[in-house]
């Protein structure tokens, strides 16, 4: 949706980690791997790198080995090994120093693969999890926080990873009365991997626990109403897509939270 | 810096027992008037229900008081407050020389002689408009009247034209229903008289009657679907405070007390708000933003040191909130003033957030004590529930009250003011099997907010209980130790 394959750079993230790991991957190599997209045609940047450039789409069967590849450890001059995870994080700073962007969103895929692990307890930033109200749902992001759970900080923390998810809680339908049942679901969920079990009200650092309707909670869904005005959504094809009162209905709420989670200063500031 | 301690010198001094009796007078000071609370003062709305500490009493004694009258019909001068004679037909500790409201046993005794319980009432009312009519004992006033009630007729004509006369109407205000007797069945049928009587005199053009009832009641009183009650019931006002409201009302205090306005006026100048008039800006009482703006200025803006531990102006009032969302103004003011006391003189903010914490914990203590004062039974019923994991199913409560015979105790119970068990159990024939008293237990504990319904078959406990029953919230990870 951000490129066409037209307008695809000639590598991707897969050929990036291949390429670091044979040769260590040049500046010049990581800016192939990057191009605008189209979509906000000039106001305001957005920059793409894919998982998969041109030159994977030409040779479809290389791709399968590549990934393969791909999440191989790597080492150093010594010998040492560089997780899956340190590579992702020199990736995610080398995009940073770059200098370009004021946000990075990563899309981890939840294909529940050893790429999502990484993604929301290594990288520091905030992950949001997406998914419809499903057992399926329920029980993918068991296994995947079920895991986590084992990394969960021991001591004091400020930079808690756990305070830094969020679920998304998608075609969803509009109104508390619907909502309710999937919060029920993803409090479960958090409450039997992640929280700290509490006999006090949580406070500062000290217990991470939440109250089920607590709507600053990270278990605490963000609603995105199901709309099927966006089931053909295609911004390339026609641009007032883009335009606030098309999707403000839908993704309004949305927008407008991820907006302050990313600049938290902000939200006093409005009047 | 000076104006933050200028401002944790007033918290500390608050005065949180806003709600008191009916018949005391209340604060002048005290009064903070909610747009939202206007239904709740006009006597055209015969019904308010409210949960304990939301101000129910306090209200009623600021209609009843001349000074504190006024005031609320300056705050609300569409209500017309000041047109009206204002009278407490019952009230806690009723049965006094100053107040024509009946004692609790004299009640007793009336319902005994009256034919109807509305007689009781209709003869409260002449008490209070003639009171040389008649026979002053309430009991011989209520055989002669009904015994003839042309002559009630002829007394309530005379009544209004005296006040037409004046360009006056009377308020008649009844407070504390649950405190007319021990008994929930005479409870019931007091209420019921007092119910027909506020439908009478809604046809009268001078005479209005008020009826302030908490919530258990009031629910009790819907589902025995009594006619009269029915019609009573659409119309009713529930009183309840929003953040917004609860804001409005600290920040209302602190900008009269003359030892903090100029420490508030100061910090609201911050924020860009320079006010023209002496009272409290507009935005300060119903705009979220700027209310949180001044807030985060005197009690940090984030609850942890990052935004990730929620915000200060939702933390607050959220950890205060009973199991119907609901969080009283008492409550909110106690825990202030307790995290004021506990913030340290060298602190750059009034309020610092562990000192907030400390003060959730302290109004945790006093709405236990609250309830305990309300509802007797509670003390029996919660304290098995010690150690217990929540959100957990109904069934896990249940076993722990059949474990501890909970119920046998309930019934053991005596109170000499007020019924010691749940109203929900009085509707139960004695011998009924013990789970569906349990179950009915259950449903007291969710209607009064101490527990909230989640699923059908699951509950949870909101904080504000939680934490002095020694509940604990399900976590799957043992807390981490302190550094």
């Amino acid at each position: 949706m951000l490129l066409e394959t037209k307008d695809l750079p000639t590598y991707g993230v897969l050929d990036y980690l291949i390429e670091n790991r044979m040769n260590g991957a040049s500046d010049l190599f990581l800016e192939t791997c990057i191009v605008p997209s189209p979509l906000t045609s000039g106001r305001g940047l957005i920059e793409v790198m894919p998982a998969l450039g041109s030159a994977g789409r030409e040779k479809p069967d290389d791709v399968l080995p590549k990934l393969g590849r791909a999440y191989l450890e790597q080492t150093t001059e010594t010998g040492a090994p560089i997780s899956y995870l340190e590579q992702m994080r020199i990736l995610v700073r080398r995009l940073s120093e770059r200098g370009k962007s004021d946000v990075l969103f990563i899309d981890a895929r939840a294909g529940l693969s050893e790429s999502t692990a990484p993604a929301v307890i290594g990288l520091g930033g905030d992950v949001l999890m997406f998914g419809v109200n499903t057992p399926q749902t329920i029980e993918c992001y068991s296994y995947l926080l079920g895991h986590l759970a084992r990394f969960a900080p021991l001591t004091e923390d400020p930079n808690d990873w756990r305070g830094q998810l969020r679920m998304v809680h998608a075609k969803s339908g509009r109104g508390d009365d619907v909502w309710r049942s999937y919060r029920e679901r993803t409090y479960e969920l958090f409450a039997t991997y992640l929280y700290e079990e509490s006999s006090e009200p949580s406070i500062g650092d000290l217990t991470f626990n939440f109250d089920i309707d607590d709507p600053e909670a990270p278990h605490y869904p963000w609603p995105i109403p199901f709309d099927m005005e966006f089931a053909e959504f295609d911004p390339t094809k026609r641009r007032s897509e883009l335009q606030r009162d098309f999707y403000d209905r839908t993704f309004g709420s949305f927008t407008q939270n991820v907006y302050y989670l990313l600049f938290p200063g902000e939200r006093l500031k409005d009047d | 810096m000076t104006s933050q301690v200028e401002i944790r010198e007033v918290l500390k001094a608050l005065n949180p027992s806003v709600a008191h009796r009916a018949a005391q007078t209340p604060d002048i000071r005290d009064i903070y008037a909610p747009p939202s609370h206007a239904d709740a003062l006009d006597p055209e709305r015969s019904l308010v229900v409210g949960s304990r500490g939301v101000g129910k009493s306090f209200w009623a004694s600021v209609l009843n008081d001349e000074g504190t009258r006024s005031a609320a019909a300056a705050a609300y001068p569409k209500l017309n407050l000041d047109h009206f004679d204002v009278y407490l037909g019952f009230h806690e500790g009723a049965g006094g020389l100053s107040s024509v409201a009946p004692a609790a046993s004299v009640l007793r005794r009336a319902l005994e002689i009256s034919d109807d319980p509305v007689w009781i009432w209709r003869s409260v009312v002449l008490q209070a408009l003639l009171p040389d009519a008649g026979p002053t004992r309430l009991t011989e006033r209520i055989r002669w009247l009904q015994n003839d009630p042309e002559v009630y007729q002829e007394l309530l004509n005379r009544s209004e034209v005296a006040l037409n006369k004046r360009k006056r109407r009377a308020l008649i205000v009844f407070d504390a229903l649950d405190v007319m007797a021990t008994d929930w069945g005479i409870i019931r049928e007091l209420t019921i008289g007092l119910a027909r009587l506020a439908l009478e005199m809604i046809s009268t053009s001078t005479i209005r009657v008020k009826m302030f009832m908490r919530r258990d009641q009031f629910n009790d009183m819907r589902r025995k679907t009594f006619a009269d009650f029915s019609k009573l019931r659409t119309a009713a006002v529930e009183l309840d405070w929003s953040y917004r409201d609860l804001y409005g009302a600290l920040f209302s205090r602190l900008w009269r007390d003359e030892r903090s306005t100029a420490a508030i006026r100061q910090l609201a100048a911050g924020i860009g708000l320079s006010p023209t008039s002496s009272s409290l800006p507009r935005a300060l009482r119903d705009e979220e933003t700027a209310q949180e703006q001044l807030f985060s200025a005197i009690a940090g803006e984030f609850m942890g040191v990052n935004a990730k531990r929620g915000r200060t102006y939702l933390w607050l009032p959220r950890h205060l909130a009973d199991g119907h969302g609901e969080t009283s103004l008492r409550s909110f003011l106690i825990a202030l003033k307790e995290a004021a006391e506990n913030t340290s003189d060298r602190s750059v903010i009034a309020v610092d957030r562990n000192s907030i914490n400390q003060g959730v914990l302290k109004a945790s203590e006093t709405r236990r004590e609250e309830i305990k004062e309300d509802h007797p039974w509670v003390e029996d019923a919660i304290p098995p529930l010690e150690g217990l994991i929540v959100p957990c199913e109904d069934i896990d409560l249940i076993q722990r009250w059949i474990d501890n015979d909970t119920l046998k105790k309930i019934r053991r119970r005596h109170d000499p003011e007020r019924p010691s068990a749940p109203v929900q159990l009085a509707s139960l024939p004695t011998n009924e099997d013990e789970l569906s008293a349990e179950t009915v237990l259950l449903q007291a504990l969710a209607e009064l907010g101490v527990i909230e319904r989640r699923s059908e078959n699951r509950v949870n406990v909101p904080d504000i209980y939680r934490v002095t029953a020694k509940i604990k919230r399900k976590g799957g990870l043992a807390p981490r130790k302190r550094v």
